[in-house]
């Protein structure tokens, strides 16, 4: 039985003549929690794309509890237990909030092609909404449009997305992105409250937060893994700290 | 009793709106002319066709312009056995299964497109629907058409036929009314706004696309049996673009994923067609000058427009309550924008 949730071993993704991620591997535990750094245009965000599915690998592999996913499509490996927040909010703007989390609630339960009847928040389902719901600390707030909700409250909302499939990784792009201060101490606290048993892997600018977070490290610089450690041998790597400082 | 009264007031207008509905359908045959009265009928044929599309359209945000040929189909299939002589149950069996057919192999070539491609893969089905039903002269009977497709004789009257179509349109209404609001309808309305990210949530969504395009033509098809009998004969005409675009402008008009929208566009438009056309030789500029008002002042359709207007004025804004700060204004007060991420890397302390 594979001990590990994620692993990416030696991928790269080319786009044309632009090698966005050049060779990068990762063994992430189950229950670990990991930060992928690096400035902008890193790769950060397409090394995500490629764990969940969205582009396919160049080179190399990428296996999920032990199951190769590597060609896979993102449904089957949200099924299999990945989810997924985006770095730009992605929600489902005319529904409501108790909407948008049913519709991913709905993805991976064996309800999805039920149509002769009208949805009823009882059951698995509305559990796993209130669940989700709970989680992000929403419950007072499902009935209203998220096109109402504050750009905090949206990205809890992207949260609850995530969560309500149940995952057992959960990929988090910049959850922190574009909030005031109160608003980011508020995720960092739901992220640290998340179950312990849930794989977590994060981008996150704020290098404090993500350092904090996390476990275990990784730093990209165009494309390429240039440190990997604990967050104290990060913060005492000089090559990460030139990497942000020429960045900055 | 205690229901009624724990009812939204929203709740309570719409339940009062279908009341007069189905008394407005049930009261029409004694008030209005038989002419008119078979006019209604044919808006009611062409408002379940272009629910069919809506709920394409509206719910899986997949607009074709190509379900003229499905409901042709389907016509062509009551046609053909009708004038070999087949039983009615034959006629209407043979419809819907060629209809079917139809649906389930157009939703194969066209549930790996989207948007633009989606439009373009449907236009060319319905044309291709229409050239068949020109050269298929032994089954489609050309340009001629088919004739003398009589209806079933308890439904011969067009008073009885009146109210068969409006109970079709019902039962198929309420049945798109369950779809729209079951797990897989909201499957669909996650499909709409963002494809992308229902995939990522475990939704296949070239089989979600399948089978809404399927559901839909199944509707369409129902629409074109009633719409053989309403007319007593099929020719390639009801397989033109014309038909299919003019689906899509009654769901428009209506209000794009509204499903009662499309009625009463179909109303509108069945109206201008056959009513002013009789006074006005110009009725179409009357057609245009509607959409386009309709467009400029009411982007979502009637009823859309209409919905809009009421949660305003039942809303928080109508009661004068503080809202909340969407995401649009929190960010333009945004002390620590996307723009300037803190790229600040601390050297001291740990976790």
């Amino acid at each position: 039985m594979d001990d590990h949730a994620l692993r990416v071993e030696d991928v790269s993704v080319r786009f044309g003549g632009i090698l966005a991620v050049d060779a990068v591997s990762m063994t992430v535990r189950k229950g670990d929690r990991w930060a992928v750094i690096g400035p902008n245009g890193a790769g950060k965000t397409t090394l995500f794309r490629a764990i969940s599915g969205e582009v396919y690998p160049t080179r190399g592999s990428i296996r999920l509890h032990g199951a190769d996913v590597t060609r896979a499509p993102p449904y089957r490996r949200a099924r299999r237990g990945l989810g997924r927040t985006y770095q730009v909010t992605n929600l489902f703007p005319d529904l409501t909030v108790e909407e948008n989390v049913l519709i991913a609630a709905n993805g991976c339960g064996r309800t999805r092609f039920r149509c002769w009847w009208p949805v009823r928040m009882t059951g698995e389902l509305g559990q796993r909404v209130d669940g989700a719901l709970g989680q992000v600390g929403l419950s007072q707030r499902r009935r209203h449009h998220v096109q109402e909700l504050s750009h905090g409250e949206q990205r809890q909302v992207e949260l609850a997305l995530a969560l309500a499939g149940r995952p057992r990784i959960l990929l988090l792009d910049e959850p922190a992105a574009g909030l005031a201060a109160s608003e980011r101490a508020t995720m960092r606290q739901l992220i640290e409250d998340l179950p312990r048993d849930l794989t977590i892997v994060l981008i996150e600018h704020d290098m404090q937060l993500a350092l904090d977070l996390v476990e275990q490290v990784v730093c990209l610089d165009n494309g390429k893994t240039i440190a990997a450690g604990t967050p104290d041998q990060i913060r005492a790597n000089e090559q990460v700290q030139m990497v942000y400082l020429r960045s900055d | 009793m205690r229901r009624l009264t724990s009812m939204s007031l929203t709740a309570k207008v719409k339940l009062i709106l279908l009341a007069a509905a189905i008394v407005a359908g049930v009261a029409l045959p004694y008030v209005l002319s038989p002419f008119l009265v078979s006019v209604v009928s044919l808006a009611l044929v062409f408002g379940l066709f272009a629910m069919s599309i809506d709920l394409l359209a509206g719910f899986a945000g997949l607009v074709s312009v190509g379900h003229a040929g499905i409901l042709a189909t389907a016509a062509y299939g009551v046609g053909y056995v009708a004038t070999h002589g087949g039983g009615y149950v034959a006629q209407i069996l043979a419809g819907l299964g060629v209809g079917l057919v139809a649906s389930i192999v157009f939703a194969l070539m066209a549930m790996r497109t989207s948007r633009v491609y989606f439009l373009l893969i449907t236009l060319a089905q319905g044309m291709i629907v229409w050239g068949l039903s020109i050269r298929l002269y032994s089954i489609t009977g050309a340009e001629n058409g088919l004739r003398d497709i009589l209806r079933p004789s308890a439904v011969s009257a067009y008073w009885k036929y009146y109210y068969l179509c409006l109970a079709v349109l019902f039962v198929c209404g309420g049945l798109m009314w369950v779809i729209v609001r079951s797990p897989f309808g909201y499957g669909l309305r996650g499909l709409r706004d963002s494809e992308e990210r229902v995939r990522m949530l475990g939704y296949n969504t070239t089989l979600h696309k399948f089978y809404a395009f399927v559901l839909s033509g199944f509707f369409a098809s129902i629409s074109g049996v009633l719409f053989v009998y309403q007319n007593e004969y099929i020719s390639p005409a009801a397989a033109e673009f014309l038909v299919s675009g003019t689906g899509v402008l009654m769901v428009v008009l209506g209000g794009v994923g509204t499903l009662v929208g499309p009625v009463i566009g179909a109303f509108i438009i069945t109206l201008i067609e056959n009513e002013l056309s009789a006074y006005v030789e110009r009725w179409p500029t009357v057609l245009g000058a509607v959409f386009i008002i309709t467009i400029l002042f009411a982007p979502n359709g009637l009823v859309g427009g209409l919905s809009r207007l009421w949660r305003r004025w039942t809303g928080p804004r109508g009661r004068g309550e503080p809202e909340t700060a969407t995401a649009e204004e929190a960010a333009e007060t945004e002390p620590a924008g996307r723009s300037a991420p803190s790229h600040q890397i601390s050297t001291g302390g740990g976790k």
